[in-house]
């Protein structure tokens, strides 16, 4: 170590610096396809976040009745619910960062938690 | 290890730890509720857990007595100024409900009558004040009728707080002001509470004021506009202290008959869905004005909405048109980041 000229202050100055850089990736890079989860709420109840990293269905009770999701790898849609629109169904799968289907008449609201966590809110 | 050595790490140390609180400002806390038929969520930056609580349950109380106090036609102080003026009766309009009359007036007027709060009845031939519109589109003799009278707010008389009309057909319907007062509301609220740095976003129309980072100059907020057809981010934009942005969109509300789309936006003068534009955004700071603006540039529609725009004072907009063209003000295009060349558009947005 000697012959490189380098002290035992340098090495450490080194060391803390590989380890702010990993520790700034680990914080700020964030991959583009991850599993993810979405955050289900109902009316009255304090939100419920599920993981998104297998196929199931779930059923939630709402306002007029019961909804049922359909849970998949990164995405998440409405297959069943009680109201006379189904735009909720129609929404279908829901699976970019932010997206966002409601059944307002239920009052069943999912929304996928962001992948881009660069995002506050998205406006449509 | 020497005397310096050590310095020299407990120096670097230190630097370490500095950067790290730097990069350090908490995530904003997010909490939502259901009011006005959506979906509202509150982002709060720099508040602990219980005020940002305390925060949403007023908002949230606020959200609701609105809901009740604006509805269009449902008993209540507006609903029950539409029935007076049904009937061809005078009646006094609450202060709350005469003010917000006030404030769109003007606005109705310098957008050319394409924002106009006046045409409720039309909403109502369409189905779109229900929570099912459709499934049809109404008879042409029923949208030829409303035509003939083509009742706005501009023919309703305003004394004070008395009003009255010689329109039958004139029934007020805030649907495209209404959401944009309530923001400026939320947001006046959060102040009073002490919170400075917030979006408050309903349904998708939002506002903002502040940072991200709960401190001034720390983080602006970032906001993603909705492609108009598929799911994801069409652009984004970081908003400057105290800025709204509201978009008017045919996806949002809409019902399909004969493979033919009708949305939700009804143009005053043809009695029907405005044509030519699928998405209207606007960026000001005044909730209410871009709220109403998003609508008089989408019945605008490709051709006009520049007009229009500018008769609003409204500098920074973006519209989309059917064939997936976006144009916007040269004020907007600066400050949005597109994932795609803008130039290229979107490709054809017919449903």
């Amino acid at each position: 170590m000697k012959g490189w000229g380098l002290t035992g202050g340098d090495l450490l100055v080194l060391l803390l610096a590989a380890v702010l850089v990993g520790g700034l990736y680990g914080r700020y890079w964030t991959p583009a396809s991850e599993a993810g989860a979405a955050l289900i709420t109902v009316a009255g109840q304090a939100p419920r976040q599920v993981s998104l990293d297998r196929s199931r269905d779930l059923q939630v009770q709402g306002a007029l009745g019961p909804s049922r999701l359909e849970l998949a790898p990164g995405r998440i849609r409405f297959t069943e619910s009680p109201c006379r629109g189904k735009h909720c169904i129609h929404q279908g799968w829901l699976s970019h960062g932010g997206g966002f289907a409601a059944c307002l008449p239920n009052r069943v609201a999912v929304q996928l938690l962001s992948r881009r966590r660069d995002l506050d809110a998205v406006n449509f | 290890m020497s005397m310096r050595a050590v310095r020299r790490g407990a120096a670097a140390l230190a630097a370490v730890l500095l950067l790290a609180a730097c990069g350090g400002d908490p995530e904003p806390q997010r909490h939502g509720f259901f009011a006005f038929g959506t979906w509202v969520e509150l982002s709060l930056a720099g508040v602990d857990k219980d005020a940002a609580r305390a925060a949403r349950d007023a908002v949230s109380e606020e959200f609701q007595r609105l809901h009740g106090a604006w509805h269009a036609w449902e008993p209540g102080p507006l609903g029950d100024v539409n029935a007076a003026l049904a009937r061809g009766e005078a009646v006094a309009a609450d202060p709350e409900l005469a003010e917000l009359i006030a404030r769109a007036r003007p606005l109705a007027a310098a957008s050319g009558g394409l924002f106009d709060p006046g045409i409720g009845a039309l909403v109502a031939l369409w189905g779109f004040h229900s929570e099912a519109p459709g499934p049809a589109p109404p008879a042409p003799e029923a949208i030829d009728a409303w035509l003939a009278a083509r009742p706005g707010i501009a023919d309703l008389d305003m004394d004070g707080e008395r009003l009255h009309t010689d329109k039958s057909l004139l029934h007020l319907d805030f649907g495209a002001f209404a959401k944009g007062v309530a923001v400026e509301r939320a947001l006046a609220i959060l102040r009073r509470l002490g919170i400075e740095h917030a979006i408050v976003n309903a349904g998708g129309d939002l506002g903002a004021m502040g940072w991200a980072g709960g401190r001034a100059g720390s983080r602006p907020w970032r906001i993603g506009i909705r492609h108009p057809r598929a799911e994801g981010v069409l652009a984004t934009l970081e908003l400057a202290a105290g800025e709204a942005v509201f978009t008017s969109g045919d996806y949002e509300r809409f019902f399909i008959h004969e493979g033919r789309r009708h949305h939700h936006i009804l143009d005053p003068r043809s009695g029907r869905p405005a044509e030519g534009a699928v998405a209207v955004t606007v960026v000001h700071p005044q909730a209410a004005l871009a709220d109403a603006a998003a609508t008089a540039l989408f019945v605008a529609g490709p051709g006009g909405w520049r007009a229009v725009a500018a008769a609003l004072g409204v500098d920074q907009a973006m519209l989309i048109d059917a064939d997936g063209g976006i144009h916007m003000t040269e004020a907007l295009a600066r400050r949005l980041q597109f994932d795609i060349d803008p130039a290229t558009g979107l490709g054809d947005l017919r449903p």
